[in-house]
């Protein structure tokens, strides 16, 4: 039916761009596109005679293939109805998909943030025509996803950064080398792309194709922000891990094709054991420097400990994530609320975002950044506030028993996100400026805590010098 | 019901303030201090050090750990507990505030009823005092009370918000300290003939006083009065009339009502009041007075129940009482471990969970699904095994039941319902369903 094709294309667009675990697993993959050899071109291959989309997949295939979508646009310009009808269906779903793109990638929507950095540079693979067809799919592309993320309250400049990647992603593409250039960057793509839960990072730095942008920066930061938080989960778990000699190991690599009984290959969670396991290979047997922050390589854990450090870090994200999004919705009501610092006049909430410190080499980052941009200028301190978002279960906890919880919990966070801090994200109206953080704000699940320890919890807060807010996810 | 049944919660707290930071000249600054916790009533003293990790309280330990009590920025902080009843803590805490250096000591026991227990209390009070005094015989202070921790949350007085010597006084309480600065602010002739049971100077320049000899009755009628004639002395503009009666009101929060809970609810109720806390109880007790849960309908006569109709019945039954009980097990064992154990008290917990963190309203259909057919299983196990019943499986779930006497159960059913709304939980709970087949399964065996 034609009114589920646009829908094929913004999953397989979704899919493709975000990484794989956001996806619906009906969508047409970029595997299957490249292996795409197109036939010699025919409306019927696609429409029927009005110009209805037919077959569930054409319009993912027609993008594709560049000469069949120039053709079709030129044939719409030229004023064919059948051409015109088609066209326009391609232009609705590339809209939607903007949106959806703009929500999930941005964080609203999606709950699996390490693969949710948008890999741009796939794009030039779903629609790789560099002509006017092809630049007019994506400039609208660019203004859905730069529309909707308006609606969501995401700042100028990486809506600009957005809409230039986007369209002058294109022309790049064509003063950058050619057919040659295109082929290497395929092959790259597919070498990093393939391994089925692969953190989205080594996708996203890669850097051929797309400029530098603030949208870049944001999901690359993004991205950089929960493996570093996954990296230290992982080193503080206290799960199982493999006792054997560092030579015995080997004899136990996971195979990606191989997992444990009940575990289906397309787990999301078990490719990404695979990589992880690799990884501490790696850097037990001196292939691969240690993490930041670690002295002694550490054997990787066994699979069912790591599936449930995944588990309890992805409910930790999207505590996380909720959080964000009620301090963006306390920030569009503009009358303070229950987490967003007292009396800012224009509050711009950033989620993940980097920092660096004068002492320190490692960059930290820091839940939920927020400044009144009404102190950003010259002349004037900014007031800016830094978050760190926990979940503890406090059930059943004594006053005491709360406040230990707490009290390393707040010297982590006046040591990671306080002090003097240069914001690290280009775009960020702080970008660059070394600013002394106002408070810093502590939130935890509010969810099973007794009034009186909330209490206690709270001006054990206000000693240390931090703020503490409760959220109920 | 006593005052002190109804009231398990609450603290008895104590805060000095000084603008000497001890901190400031490290260990050696500290150690007059510690001197002075040292030489605490036994009954009182802290006993361990909470620093990465707890530890049994001794100077040299403390010495040698001192510096995990630097807490980044300005502040440094140390956490003394007191791991016997009355538990407690008490916290040093050195910083820079907005109006300057700041040295705190905070006191916690709990529960108040230590210091009501007839024949303690004046002793108790006592001690209390003597701490005082000592620590003034080496920090000047600028601030400080003691009162009933729930009591003085209640109040209009922003607490650890404002402690700066240019505060207003927004209320007073058992125990009021006030510095050289407030004295002369207020004038001292004024504070001194405030109404009061002791007024005493501190050195330092600072006044310790009193409303009432002990915080023992700090809600009853006189010491409510006695709180509320003081600080209209030291505040003329405000009216006794509307001063006591906020008091009084806050009263009634620490006077008992009658509980009178459906039974078979009862602690899941109690549980959901002791988490809304002190403030709200006599609210949440008078609400959930009245509630009863809807009559226990998952069952049919188990001469109209159907026989198997499962291929495998011992499979069937094998997998309700491993795999999906275990299911339950593995998702419900960190918040509620008593689930592992498979005594009754996990039934109440177990509900008391679903229905606060509301697994009957914010879940998919798939994990609606799913967790039914886990709580079903571990709620059928149940039955089966502390109530001699026997497991009829069927390829319809909700008709499979467990058979005990003339009943037949429904526990897949019950699960259902107990999942579909946000009340669910409790009005279709686990307890109520198993304590009335408990119930006739008694009444068939006799």
């Amino acid at each position: 039916m034609p009114r589920h094709l646009p829908l094929a294309l913004l999953l397989a667009l979704s899919t493709v761009l975000l990484g794989s675990d956001c996806g619906a697993p009906e969508a047409v993959s970029l595997e299957e596109l490249r292996k795409d050899v197109a036939p010699p071109f025919d409306y019927s291959r696609y429409c029927d005679a009005e110009g209805r989309l037919v077959g569930d997949r054409s319009a993912v295939l027609l993008v594709h293939r560049s000469e069949h979508l120039e053709r079709v646009y030129a044939d719409a310009q030229a004023g064919d109805a059948r051409a015109v009808a088609l066209f326009s269906q391609l232009e609705n779903a590339v809209r939607l998909s903007g949106a959806g793109l703009a929500n999930e990638a941005l964080g609203f929507k999606c709950a699996t943030a390490p693969a949710c950095a948008l890999q741009w540079h796939f794009l030039d693979e779903m629609i790789p025509s560099r002509q006017a067809g092809g630049v007019r799919l994506r400039e609208l592309l660019a203004d859905s996803f730069a529309r909707q993320a308006k609606l969501k309250g995401v700042s100028n400049a990486v809506l600009n950064a957005a809409l230039s990647v986007l369209v002058a992603g294109t022309a790049l593409k064509v003063g950058a080398g050619g057919a040659a250039g295109a082929e290497a960057a395929t092959a790259e793509a597919r070498a990093s792309s393939m391994e089925a839960g692969q953190l989205a990072r080594e996708a996203a730095l890669e850097q051929r194709w797309v400029p530098s942008l603030e949208v870049r920066a944001t999901a690359e930061e993004a991205t950089a922000a929960t493996e570093a938080q996954l990296a230290e989960a992982e080193a503080l778990d206290r799960g199982p891990r493999y006792s054997v000699s560092v030579e015995e190991l080997e004899r136990y690599r996971p195979v990606y094709s191989r997992p444990p009984s009940g575990v289906p290959t397309d787990h999301p969670r078990w490719g990404k054991y695979v990589a992880y396991w690799a990884r501490r290979y790696d850097e037990l047997t001196g292939k691969r420097p240690l993490p930041p922050g670690e002295t002694e390589a550490k054997f990787p854990l066994m699979w069912t400990g790591y599936d449930a450090l995944l588990g309890r870090f992805q409910r930790s994200l999207e505590f996380q994530r909720g959080v964000t999004q009620e301090m963006l919705q306390e920030a569009r009501a503009a009358g303070g609320g229950q987490l967003l610092p007292q009396g800012m006049k224009r509050p711009l909430v950033a989620d993940n975002l980097g920092l660096a410190h004068e002492d320190s080499a490692t960059i930290t980052y820091s839940d939920q950044f927020v400044v009144d941009e009404a102190t950003v200028g010259p002349g004037k301190r900014p007031n800016a506030h830094s978050y760190s978002d926990k979940q503890h279960d406090f059930s059943g906890k004594s006053p005491e028993d709360a406040v230990k919880q707490f009290r390393p919990d707040a010297k982590e966070a006046i040591t990671k996100y306080g002090g003097a801090v240069e914001v690290r994200r280009r775009g960020h109206p702080l970008f660059g400026q070394k600013v002394v953080v106002t408070r810093v704000h502590i939130v935890y699940d509010g969810e099973n805590l007794s009034a009186e320890v909330r209490e206690a919890l709270l001006i054990e807060a206000r000693a240390q010098g931090v703020e503490l807010h409760f959220h109920v996810p | 019901m006593s005052p002190d049944e109804w009231n398990k919660s609450d603290e008895f707290m104590l805060d000095l303030y000084s603008p000497l930071n001890p901190f400031d000249r490290g260990f050696e600054g500290l150690e007059p201090v510690l001197e002075v916790i040292e030489s605490l009533e036994p009954e009182l003293r802290p006993d361990k050090l909470s620093l990465k990790r707890d530890l049994k309280y001794s100077r040299q330990m403390l010495r040698k750990r001192f510096h995990e009590t630097v807490f980044g920025g300005s502040v440094r902080s140390l956490m003394l507990v007191r791991s016997k009843p009355p538990e407690g803590r008490l916290t040093l805490t050195g910083a820079v505030r907005d109006h300057g250096p700041e040295f705190s000591v905070s006191l916690h026991l709990r529960p108040f009823a230590f210091f009501r227990e007839p024949g303690q209390a004046e002793k108790r009070a006592e001690h209390l005092l003597t701490l005082v005094r000592a620590m003034a015989a080496h920090l000047p202070l600028s601030l400080g009370r003691g009162h009933s921790f729930v009591d003085l949350c209640m109040g209009p007085d922003p607490h650890v918000k404002d402690t700066s010597p240019d505060r207003p006084i927004y209320e007073v309480f058992w125990l009021n300290i006030f510095g050289p600065h407030m004295v002369e602010r207020i004038g001292r002739q004024r504070l001194l003939s405030t109404p009061c049971a002791l007024m005493e100077e501190l050195p330092g320049g600072a006044f310790l006083w009193l409303t009432r000899p002990t915080p023992a009755d700090f809600d009853s009628e006189e010491a409510r009065l006695a709180q509320a004639r003081a600080l209209v002395h030291l505040r003329p503009e405000l009216s006794l009339e509307s001063t006591l009666a906020t008091l009084r009101q806050r009263s009634l929060v620490f006077t008992p009502i009658p509980i009178q809970f459906h039974p078979d609810v009862a602690e899941i109720l109690s549980r959901e009041v002791d988490i809304r806390g002190l403030k709200h109880k006599r609210q949440n007790v008078e609400l959930f007075n009245h509630y009863r849960p809807p009559p226990v309908s998952e069952w049919i006569p188990a001469s109209e129940c159907p026989p198997p109709d499962v291929d495998n019945v011992s499979v069937r039954i094998a997998t309700y009482t491993n795999r999906s009980a275990e299911e339950l097990i593995a998702l419900f064992h960190t918040p509620v471990p008593a689930v592992m154990d498979g005594t009754l008290e996990a039934l109440p917990r177990l509900d008391w969970h679903l229905w606060h963190n509301r697994w009957g309203k914010d879940i998919t259909q798939d994990q609606r699904v799913t967790l039914m057919t886990a709580l079903g299983a571990w709620l059928g196990r149940y039955l089966v095994n502390l109530l001699g019943g026997r497991w009829v499986p069927r390829k319809n779930i909700f008709e499979s039941a467990v058979i005990i006497g003339d009943r037949a159960w429904l526990p897949f059913l019950r699960a259902y319902r107990g999942l579909s709304g946000l009340d669910a939980p409790l009005d279709y709970s686990c307890t109520q369903f198993f304590r009335e087949a408990q119930r006739l399964s008694r009444q068939h065996t006799h």
